[in-house]
């Protein structure tokens, strides 16, 4: 566009005095102006009165504000909000609440009819990528998601919602005894098989099987992983959630030295993790706009 | 962080971040509303906040976008509302044809031109100042100026017609 067309203010044109807005003046109050900075805005305030009279409008809403507003109650809010949202509410909650777990022991009926009917795992990884896999390719995982009567498999790319109905399907190459543990966002751990303090299940050598029980997505946000084991001995739970909470905590750190879960040959294990967030709304451009405040913000 | 942290940063960036919402959305309660999502972000991003060399420039930042947000919430919402035969049509107000009404149009045009024209017509911010705010040319700010004036003012030729 030609510098003709450009939108000039009057105060922006030929030799006017530069235009302070209030960000600026805001910043001098403040004390965040460079030292050259505050000398020439101190310069025209020494000759600007309008411009000193809005200075003085700032300090005293400044005033104004502490005076009235209760800002122990918004901080208080705030950090209510801010912890709700980075660490939501956890499976461990959805299955502590006897009346939840009802919910979810329905839901797991209903699910089982369902996963009866589910498509088998593919038999090429390749081309159907599980979620998450873990090197080596030994013990396979993967998510089943059930939302809307619609069923599909769960990719590392995709969003899960508060409701969404998972099951865990895997391919284990040699057999032993099945543990699945999950820690959330809250870094609330979750045993999830063996159920209810009963032995371990022990399971063959074989594809296509599935994880007992299907489970409903409560509002968690963020990521929570799942990690499926398939250990040739019984081992303590204490010791599998500790090494649990190790790698997701390594993982999170963006630690390049993740190591396996369990040392050694005792166990082969596979992880998925699942990413919640709260459901969009319809129209995709406000989440378009709240990405870009994201951006700036980050 | 600590809630006594957060208590000093609603004293001394509170009535900085109020004031600006409440210019942008033209309403004191969504503009108390707005200022707690700032400060939402401010505490999610609190180490970043506490590297910036201009606080009150990011916060301005973060709370136009949040703003602009809510301006476009409450269009899709009135459409909404008006699909379903639940919402009478307000006659539209008549506007100066000289002057842009700059929140009544921010709705309907892009981000990158909304945010330019908020620093612009309701801070009074000069070109200058805008490009450093944002981070681009000061020719870019003016291209957005223009563009936004120029769509502006045909949103109001066709609501005259």
């Amino acid at each position: 566009m030609a510098d003709h067309d450009e939108p000039q203010r009057a105060d922006e044109q030929e030799q006017a005095p530069e235009r302070i807005g209030d960000l600026m003046l805001d910043r001098y109050r403040l004390g965040e102006l460079s030292s050259d900075e505050t000398a020439r805005l101190e310069a025209r305030l020494e000759k600007d009165d309008v411009l000193k009279s809005r200075l003085s409008r700032l300090e005293k809403e400044s005033e104004q504000f502490q005076e009235l507003q209760n800002t122990r109650a918004l901080a208080a809010v705030v950090m209510e909000r801010t912890e709700r949202q980075r660490h939501g509410y956890g499976f461990g909650l959805l299955l502590q609440a006897p009346f939840l777990t009802a919910v979810v022991a329905a839901a797991a009926v209903l699910v089982a009819i369902w996963v009866s009917h589910l498509e088998p795992p593919p038999t090429d990884p390749v081309a159907q990528p599980y979620g998450y896999r873990i090197k080596g390719d030994k013990l396979t995982m993967s998510v089943q998601v059930k939302r809307n009567g619609r069923q599909w498999r769960y990719e590392a790319d995709q969003w899960l919602y508060e409701g969404d109905l998972l099951r865990f399907a895997f391919n284990a190459k040699v057999a032993g005894f099945l543990y699945v543990i999950t820690m959330d966002s809250a870094d609330q751990l979750t045993v999830f098989e063996p159920a209810d303090g009963a032995a371990a299940r022990r399971v063959e050598a074989a594809d296509k099987q599935l994880v007992k029980g299907a489970y409903e997505l409560d509002a968690t946000l963020g990521e929570e992983v799942v990690v499926l084991f398939v250990c040739k001995t019984q081992q303590g739970l204490a010791a599998l959630k500790a090494s649990v909470r190790r790698w997701e905590n390594a993982r999170r750190l963006d630690n390049a030295e993740v190591r396996p879960v369990v040392e050694g040959e005792r166990c082969q294990e596979a992880h998925v993790v699942l990413r919640k967030r709260t459901k969009p709304p319809k129209d995709a451009g406000i989440v378009a706009a709240d990405m870009a405040a994201d951006a700036v913000a980050d | 962080m600590k809630q006594a942290e957060v208590e000093e940063l609603f004293r001394r960036y509170g009535s900085l971040v109020m004031r600006r919402a409440r210019a942008i959305v033209k309403d004191d309660e969504e503009a108390r509303d707005v200022m707690q999502d700032v400060f939402v972000r401010v505490v999610k991003n609190i180490d970043q906040f506490r590297r910036e060399a201009s606080p009150s420039s990011w916060l301005y930042r973060i709370t136009t976008n949040l703003c602009l947000n809510r301006i476009r919430d409450r269009k899709r919402q009135r459409e909404k509302l008006e699909a379903q035969g639940t919402h009478k049509q307000l006659p539209e107000v008549e506007s100066p044809s000289d002057r842009i009404d700059v929140t009544r149009t921010l709705h309907q045009l892009p981000s990158e031109l909304a945010e330019v024209a908020i620093y612009y017509h309701v801070d009074g911010m000069s070109q200058q100042e805008i490009s450093e705010l944002l981070g681009i040319a000061r020719r870019t700010v003016s291209y957005r100026l223009s563009s936004f004036e120029k769509k502006a003012r045909e949103l109001f030729a066709k609501g005259a017609s």
